[in-house]
């Protein structure tokens, strides 16, 4: 980002391909309908792109990228486009996982993203971020704007709320080790 | 992980190369060019107004001005900060900055009175306030535009703290400036006239800061 920031044309693409896809998971778990996902990742990138200029050397380039594209997603949804009744995520399972653990994951995510869409934004955000994401607090605090303190209770209590939900889950069925 | 398409990475590409967009070193020119065209539009406008001791002791000046000047350059300095992630100071900072600035400015003033409590002496009349009060707002003018420039579209955390963090310190800076034509330093008309329109600065960079500071989605050119 730093040698884009100088006028490197060409490291552009390098900032792409390190964020994108991050960027891009992180915009489907808020709104799970892909077209969307893109839309405000494109953008995303055309605003990393207009303030490249500002860019501090040294600075982090990836709570900075989440924050834009969290910013733009909630404006998208405020500007009133409808969200668009998510279909289930339908990726297939590989082919090496046997039926019953295939069917155990898929009722689980289900589960787990029922929970996270009951929580409040700011829990739901603060865990995906921490959790999911893999950002550390202070990334994930400044993505929010929030206090690190705030953002690992709200962490925290998604967490917890997502232990008491799942609490009656039976164990996953046990995967066949190879050459067993 | 998800997988995105290459389509998608070449139309990102595309439309980032059809956008012109300064670099680094055109984005500092143009800042310093902002801050010093800020600074003297407000010095000119000071001038203009006529720098006077009216009587107070030159050192007496010396010290507000000074400790005034900190306090807006201090001020500044957060509000203008991106900060170690580009997302600026936490919330927390820019929002004391938009509230203690006025309180600080105030309590250096009555400090540096307590060695010259004669300037305490002249009455202001309310003719005198309203005067202050709206040419320390005017003088405030400038550098909120050289500061806000350098923020524009910039923060997509919390731009309405930006916002008032700016107003305050271009308030401040408002004060600086007054301090050096008004010779009146009674506590009433230094809080309603020098050091109220940091406050009002800050509430309006309040308003405006999300317009003026939030990222929002570009327009396609």
């Amino acid at each position: 980002m730093e040698r884009y920031a100088r006028g490197e044309e060409a490291a552009f693409g390098e900032v792409y391909d390190a964020i994108a896809p991050r960027l891009h998971a992180f915009l489907l778990r808020q709104t799970r309908d892909d077209a969307r996902a893109k839309d405000v990742l494109q953008q995303t990138f055309l605003k990393i792109h207009l303030a490249r200029g500002s860019f501090q050397p040294g600075a982090a380039v990836l709570p900075w990228a989440y924050a834009i594209a969290r910013r733009l997603f909630l404006d998208s949804l405020r500007r009133g486009r409808r969200e668009v009744a998510a279909e289930p995520d339908e990726r297939a399972p590989g082919p090496d996982v046997p039926p019953d653990v295939a069917v155990y994951a898929a009722e689980l995510g289900e589960r787990v993203r029922g929970v996270l869409e009951g929580l409040p934004e700011n829990q739901r955000v603060a865990f995906q971020l921490v959790k999911e994401e893999e950002l550390s607090i202070a990334e994930a605090a400044a993505v929010v704007g929030a206090t690190e303190a705030a953002v690992k209770l709200r962490a925290h209590r998604a967490y917890q709320a997502l232990r008491a939900a799942l609490g009656d889950l039976a164990p996953a069925p046990a995967v066949a080790k190879e050459g067993a | 992980m998800t997988t995105l398409p290459p389509e998608l990475r070449a139309e990102i590409l595309v439309r980032v190369k059809r956008t012109p967009s300064p670099d680094a070193l055109q984005v500092r020119r143009r800042r310093v060019l902002s801050l010093a065209a800020g600074a003297a539009v407000a010095v000119a406008a000071t001038l203009a107004l006529g720098v006077s001791l009216g009587g107070r002791p030159a050192a007496f000046v010396a010290l507000t001005v000074v400790g005034w000047g900190l306090v807006a350059w201090a001020a500044s300095a957060v509000a203008g900060s991106r900060g170690r992630a580009m997302l600026g100071p936490p919330r927390a900072r820019l929002v004391l900055v938009a509230l203690a600035s006025a309180p600080v400015l105030f309590a250096w003033l009555m400090a540096c009175t307590t060695r010259w409590p004669g300037v305490r002496a002249a009455e202001g009349t309310l003719h005198a306030h309203l005067t202050c009060f709206f040419f320390t707002a005017l003088l405030s003018l400038a550098p909120f535009a050289a500061l806000a420039s350098t923020r524009r579209a910039a923060d997509p955390v919390h731009p309405r703290a930006t916002g008032a963090a700016i107003g305050a310190a271009a308030g401040a800076w408002g004060s600086v400036l007054i301090d050096l034509h008004c010779p009146l330093s009674q506590p009433l008309h230094v809080a309603l006239a020098h050091v109220l329109p940091s406050l009002l600065y800050a509430g309006l960079g309040a308003l405006v800061g999300a317009r003026l500071f939030g990222v929002r989605a570009p327009r396609e050119r």
